[in-house]
């Protein structure tokens, strides 16, 4: 280093020179005379941009304009157009930690009557994999929708090793998951045979799987239906089950697929739900009594 | 009880869904319901304590068992009237009950709604009475309604001493121990009657409630003197020896009307500004909206009821304390009888919970219960009045303003007397004429007044319908109770 180096001139001469190279370059580089291209070519799809999670849609104050939404219009409308019957609620009550809800999915209005059946704290905590092709091909939809149900792209075709990993992230910062482990909606109504994604998640992250079905949504809102029908529909909430140690990730996601159809299969409580005294001590109210 | 001078206000009657006020002639005496009791503070620590000391009986806990088929009986909603608001006294019971349940590990548990013969609740109904903690953990598979008429599950006992078929739900018969959750409102409610009638058939019912109990009773207020709770405790006594029963009985307060509404529990004279105005409102409300309207108006109202008594264990002890406590809310002695009648039948009686009454159950309130609210004698004087009930319709709507008039005699005509009940209690000083009334008048809507006009005519000079009676043929003062 010169011993010139460190002196102010040097240094007012040294911003000038590189502020008057900025300026040759730049006045080299545009011809404002010169013609212009009538069209830009397209950018090429080589690498796809890295899809957004919505964060946005995770924090305030967008979380208390969507509680207001939701209480407003979604379940309002939910209760008036087909008056749900959710059975097990006291499983969703007062969840300690994050769990999976594991449901059917036969129609795009199950989200809303999953959403209808949990406590408002749940609720909050609650996001939604909905269908990366399908509901984020167009932003502006995927984003209202995000904003209404707390949605977050969930690819279904490729990368899912990513896609899972994403999931597991929002499980371990203490979000509820609800997944449709069936992948995409049925097309005639019945349960079809589940992805192993589910029983992947609980597994790696250890968080128990509530299973869930929902009964008589296909005919409020089958495929190809844009508005939905007045019907009858009944949820129902079951224990929830946690992966035993020794327990594959396909075995674990054969035993929440048995569950869930066992919940659509029984007319009465099934054991799946737990006996009484689990779900009375499950149902017990967290409000501590003061007595004078 | 107070008797009406120049300065009178014109009293409350309510007449169907509707109400009006009349102005009483002079020296009609009017019966007001008992102030209503302090509840008790904290009803989880009076439940607990009762289901920890029970009368005559081990304590619950220890009657609890892991294996153990364990049924939990509750009244349906003809009890209380106007319905309670929540937290309904049987749920809270209910709760703790279970809580011990599930502490001692009986998974075999069923709750039954021991309806009778009354109709079958809705599923709402049904939440509101249990809560939405139970309903939703027992509903529909363990939390069910007593079919009266489903000869499968009900299951033949025997006969009493005096030839009484008794029947009872088959799953309360093949149980190791029966809970029955009571809330008890009127004297006629509770003990014996709630398994015997709550739980069977038509085929056990049949044998008291019948015309012959009904004139063999006198009243049905009165335990000691009524043939149905003879054969219901015959009956009874007959399960005890089938069943092992815990009996809980609870009773409240005659809080009945919700804050809105609470000019119609206070004696005229103690209407505020406010009250006034309310009663303007209302009835203005009743006057112009329609039927429908006014219905579910009244029938959205829930009383705001105060615990004042939890009792367990065996039944006998159970109902003894229970009537105690039923009647130190209720009773109000009056003196002598009455020649006049008058009774503003309400919109609400036992059968008609939720629904429009009927003229038949106007008949059935007006000279079925509320005349025979007493306990010794009728405050009608025997061969004055022949009832009648008049039912009143506005406008061609078939919702009538019912209204009992005792009319009749000449004696009467001279003496104007005009009696009137009314369900709630007011808050003003007693006068002379009242003596301690506590009750529980809940269900009442119903105001009666009595008015007994002039002097009392002695009671053994009147023809009396029940002569051979001892109590009828004594001077003595008799009580009444203002009934729902």
């Amino acid at each position: 280093m010169a011993w010139y180096d460190e002196g102010p001139l040097t240094k007012v001469a040294n911003i000038a020179g590189s502020a008057l190279g900025d300026l040759a370059r730049v006045r080299k580089a545009w011809h404002w005379d010169a013609p212009r291209p009538h069209t830009w070519p397209e950018r090429g799809a080589v690498v796809p941009a890295p899809a957004s999670d919505l964060g946005w849609a995770r924090v305030e104050p967008v979380r208390s304009i969507r509680y207001l939404i939701q209480q407003a219009l979604l379940l309002p409308f939910t209760e008036a157009m087909v008056h749900p019957r959710v059975e097990g609620r006291e499983w969703v009550r007062e969840l300690k930690r994050p769990v999976i809800f594991a449901a059917n999915h036969s129609s795009h209005a199950d989200t809303s009557l999953i959403l209808y059946s949990l406590t408002d704290q749940a609720r909050d905590r609650t996001v939604v994999a909905a269908a990366a092709d399908y509901w984020f091909k167009r932003p502006l939809l995927g984003n209202i929708v995000s904003l209404f149900l707390n949605t977050f792209p969930f690819s279904r075709t490729g990368g899912a090793q990513g896609q899972l990993h994403s999931s597991s992230q929002l499980l371990k910062s203490g979000w509820n998951l609800v997944l449709f482990p069936e992948g995409s909606r049925s097309p005639d109504g019945r349960i079809q045979e589940f992805k192993p994604g589910v029983g992947f998640l609980a597994k790696e992250t250890g968080t128990p799987v509530v299973p869930l079905h929902i009964q008589g949504a296909f005919q409020v809102m089958p495929r190809h239906q844009r508005i939905p029908l007045p019907g009858k529909v009944r949820v129902r909430i079951g224990k929830p089950m946690a992966p035993a140690d020794k327990e594959g990730t396909r075995e674990f996601t054969a035993r929440v697929e048995s569950a869930v159809r066992t919940l659509a299969r029984e007319q009465r409580q099934p054991d799946v739900q737990g006996t009484w005294i689990e779900r009375w001590q499950a149902s017990r109210p967290r409000e501590l009594r003061y007595e004078a | 009880m107070i008797e009406v001078d120049r300065n009178t206000p014109p009293v409350l009657f309510h007449f169907g869904e509707g109400i009006r006020l009349e102005k009483l002639p002079l020296g009609a005496r009017i019966v007001y319901p008992p102030d209503p009791l302090e509840p008790i503070a904290h009803p989880e620590r009076a439940i607990k304590r009762a289901l920890g000391k029970p009368l005559e009986d081990d304590p619950l806990k220890s009657l609890l068992r892991r294996g153990m088929k364990l049924t939990i009986a509750f009244d349906d909603l003809s009890l209380p009237l106007p319905p309670m608001a929540a937290p309904d006294v049987r749920q809270l019971v209910m709760e703790e009950v279970i809580d011990m349940a599930a502490e001692a590990g009986v998974d075999d548990l069923h709750i039954i709604a021991a309806l009778g013969l009354h109709r079958r609740m809705t599923e709402d109904e049904l939440r509101h009475i249990v809560g939405e903690r139970i309903f939703s953990t027992f509903h529909p598979d363990r939390l069910y309604q007593h079919d009266g008429e489903d000869p499968e599950n009900n299951v033949y006992v025997g006969k009493t001493s005096a030839g009484e078929e008794v029947t009872l739900n088959r799953r309360a018969a093949e149980s190791d121990l029966v809970i029955y959750v009571n809330l008890t409102l009127v004297p006629m409610d509770g003990g014996h009657k709630s398994m015997s009638t709550g739980l069977a058939s038509y085929r056990s019912i049949r044998a008291h409630h019948n015309v012959k109990t009904l004139l063999g009773s006198r009243s049905y207020m009165n335990p000691p003197d009524s043939a149905l709770h003879h054969s219901c405790i015959r009956q009874g006594q007959l399960i005890e020896d089938t069943v092992r029963v815990f009996h809980i009985e609870t009773t409240v307060n005659n809080h009945a009307f919700p804050a809105i509404a609470n000019f119609m529990q206070k004696r005229e004279t103690d209407w505020t500004a406010q009250d006034q105005a309310m009663f303007l409102a209302t009835k203005q409300m009743t006057d112009l909206a329609p039927p429908a309207f006014k219905r579910n108006v009244f029938h959205a109202m829930r009383a705001p009821y105060g615990l004042t008594a939890v009792n367990a264990g065996q039944v006998d002890a159970v109902h003894d304390k229970t009537l105690e406590a039923v009647n130190k809310q209720i009773a109000v002695k009056v003196e002598g009888q009455t020649d006049i009648v008058t009774i503003g039948v309400p919109y609400l009686g036992p059968y008609n919970v939720n629904s429009p009454m009927n003229p038949v159950l106007v008949v059935c309130m007006g000279a079925g219960y509320l005349f025979n609210f007493y306990r010794k004698q009728p405050v009608l004087r025997k061969g004055s009045p022949t009832p009648k009930i008049r039912a009143r319709s506005r406008r061609g709507t078939s919702c009538a303003s019912p209204k009992i008039h005792g009319s009749g005699s000449s004696t009467a005509a001279r003496t104007p007397t005009t009696a009137r009940t009314r369900s709630m209690p007011g808050t003003g000083p007693r006068t002379p004429w009242s003596t301690r009334a506590t009750s529980s008048s809940s269900a009442a809507t119903a105001r009666s007044s009595i008015a007994s006009a002039s002097n009392a005519r002695p009671p053994w000079r009147t023809p009396w319908r029940w002569r051979s009676r001892p109590s009828a043929a004594t001077p003595a003062s008799p009580t009444c109770a203002p009934r729902r």
